[in-house]
């Protein structure tokens, strides 16, 4: 683009005048600026800041760009494009996370022990084999009408 | 072992990588020292300073065709442009790197490889039934 090489992100800042430059180029005070940890994964002296959602910006406040609760020239998060309103939401849940996690836990393997008791020790009401009236379906299942058929009796007095 | 003090609220809460502390319990919002106040102030001056250039440009009898968001454009080419003149090969790296890209590979030739002798290997002994005959 346009822009000049001193404008655009650049390598990570190691001394106190980069991290002033730096600090200043993304528009930051340099009390603000930390950048990601020199570990070589490509940050460069991009800023670190704090890893919370667009949710939790001010909806009423006059933003540059409502949608997005983004002022002009406000650096962005690393993960912009994932904090935004319609994905990921970092805001304060009523019950603790832990709280949910532990109760949400507990009834899915609830849930999965008792279904695979049942998978292992099936239980239901006794059965017998199935029976079948007008003599077990003689003329349905082809007998000759002529002759007399079979006497089928499923029960002993 | 006596327990200690009850945890606070905040420490009740327990803040994690999804989920933040509500305001209301950060003490950082409470009463404001006049160094927060400066602070604040600093960074007050900061945006209202940057929402003059946008206003400005946005006003203008004369707008440009697009105004250009500097952030927007820093933000897009350190993703893309500026990765690969930072990065640098270390053990952390090298190790995550061999783990998704070599990973993956060795992973399903050895699942294929070791499926497939298994099948073969009941073909040979006639035990396999065909799943798809036309028999």
């Amino acid at each position: 683009s346009e822009m000049s090489k001193d404008l655009m992100p650049g390598p990570y800042p190691r001394t106190p005048e980069e991290r002033a430059a730096a600090a200043k180029k993304y528009n930051m005070r340099v009390e603000d600026y930390e950048p990601y940890a020199d570990d070589g994964f490509g940050y460069g002296d991009y800023p670190k800041l704090p890893d919370k959602s667009l949710h939790e910006r001010d909806p009423w406040y006059q933003w540059d760009q409502p949608d997005l609760r983004h002022n002009w020239g406000e650096p962005m998060h690393w993960d912009f494009d994932m904090y935004i309103r319609n994905r990921v939401d970092t805001s304060p849940t009523p019950v603790p996370w832990h709280t949910m996690r532990k109760h949400f836990l507990v009834f899915l393997s609830t849930m999965l022990i008792m279904f695979g008791l049942g998978e292992i020790y099936p239980s239901y009401r006794p059965v017998g084999p199935k029976q079948y009236p007008f003599n077990d379906l003689y003329l349905e299942r082809g007998g000759d009408p002529n002759k007399e058929p079979p006497v089928v009796t499923h029960y002993e007095i | 072992m006596a327990a200690g003090p009850p945890p606070t609220a905040a420490e009740a809460y327990r803040p994690n990588r999804y989920v933040s502390l509500p305001a209301e319990l950060d003490p950082n919002t409470y009463d404001a020292s006049p160094e927060k106040r400066r602070t604040e102030a600093e960074r007050l001056a900061i945006r209202a300073r940057l929402k003059r250039q946008y206003q400005l440009q946005l006003n203008n009898p004369n707008p440009p065709a697009i105004i250009e968001d500097p952030a927007l454009v820093r933000w897009a080419y350190a993703r893309t442009q500026n990765v690969y003149p930072t990065f640098r090969p270390t053990p952390k790296t090298s190790f995550l790197g061999a783990l998704f890209a070599i990973g993956p590979i060795l992973f399903w030739a050895a699942v294929f490889k070791v499926d497939r002798d298994r099948k073969e290997k009941l073909i040979q002994e006639g035990k396999y039934k065909r799943p798809f005959s036309v028999f």
